[in-house]
């Protein structure tokens, strides 16, 4: 989904990121939302402060209220698909080679 | 320089506060005391409180039971949900279990993690869980789930969007969430949407969380 909206919306982007942050991610506060991210996904109480700061200073409060809820909404969906057994769609397997993620046997689509 | 704190708008504010009481309240298996306890399970083993738990202490040696096995369940749906296999499902069945339940347990684990996520980013206190409300399962569930692709029954193939569907009040409380916290279903086409994030940031941010979860859809 994020290729295909930065594709729609003309938004340079590097998808790269997801995997490695330091590769940027060209979009705006990135930096600051993979860290963001990476805080409150590893439950990182040390830096959970310092990289909430820092995407408000780059993006404003609401910017880290989405952020906060995006983590939140995706913690769970992740959780349901990987306790269902939902298997990745087709067109992913392309995206999982391209970012070189190895997807599991049991969620390849058949 | 004073960092004012994050107030959270009341939108999601009142979808937290619908969840939790759903919590609370009796599911279509579960007693309410069973959920809000269960709940406790997830708090105490996600780590977003640094020391003390209101969990249940587990001792691994001793016999499975009905209350051990729920507790289980609910811990490896918090804290590792990409491990689990079929067989898992099958060995939760086989042990006494029901689809109904585990997919209730798992719609109010996913849950109590997505609210408690929200709230560990924006610095504040996990919400405190409401009063038990009393009552008898329901018994709702879905008598049109199949099979169909996924590890339990679902209505139509099994999808992110009806991963609960199996149990309607589920089904109800994740599309709630969603739609508050991220997008509702008739706004996910919306390539441009723009939230306080834009889609690509908020995508950004789903794809990392996803990738560290070890999830691949």
């Amino acid at each position: 989904m994020l290729r295909a909206s930065a594709e729609e919306t003309g938004r340079p982007h590097n998808l790269a990121a997801v995997v490695n942050p330091m590769a940027g991610s060209l979009l705006p506060a990135g930096s600051e939302l993979l860290a963001f991210t990476d805080a409150v996904i590893l439950v990182d109480h040390h830096e959970m402060p310092l990289a909430r700061q820092a995407l408000r200073d780059a993006a404003g409060t609401e910017a880290v209220v989405r952020a906060a809820a995006c983590a939140g909404n995706f913690q769970m969906m992740n959780r349901l698909l990987d306790a269902i057994g939902v298997k990745v769609w087709a067109g992913a397997m392309a995206l999982a080679d391209e970012l070189g993620v190895s997807v599991p046997d049991h969620l390849r689509p058949n | 320089m004073a960092v004012d704190a994050i107030t959270v708008p009341k939108a999601e504010a009142a979808a937290i506060d619908r969840a939790l009481w759903s919590i609370a309240s009796p599911g279509a298996t579960l007693t309410g005391l069973q959920r809000r306890q269960l709940a406790g399970v997830v708090r105490g083993c996600s780590g977003f409180i640094e020391s003390g738990s209101d969990a249940p202490s587990i001792d691994p040696t001793r016999p499975s039971s009905d209350v051990d096995g729920l507790v289980m369940l609910t811990r490896r749906l918090t804290t590792e949900a990409q491990t689990f296999r079929l067989s898992d499902v099958e060995d939760f069945l086989e042990a006494g279990g029901s689809a109904e339940t585990f997919v209730e347990i798992l719609g109010l684990t996913a849950r109590i993690q997505a609210i408690d996520t929200f709230c560990f980013g924006l610095g504040l206190d996990l919400p405190v869980l409401p009063p038990v409300i009393e009552g008898t399962p329901t018994g709702e569930t879905a008598g049109d789930a199949r099979l169909s692709g996924g590890w339990v029954p679902t209505v139509g193939p099994a999808s992110p969007p009806n991963a609960l569907s199996l149990v309607p009040a589920e089904y109800r409380g994740m599309h709630d969430l969603h739609g508050v916290f991220y997008l509702s279903v008739d706004r996910m086409a919306d390539l441009n949407a723009d939230r306080g994030l834009h889609r690509t940031q908020m995508e950004l941010v789903a794809a990392r969380t996803s990738l560290l979860n070890e999830c691949y859809f």
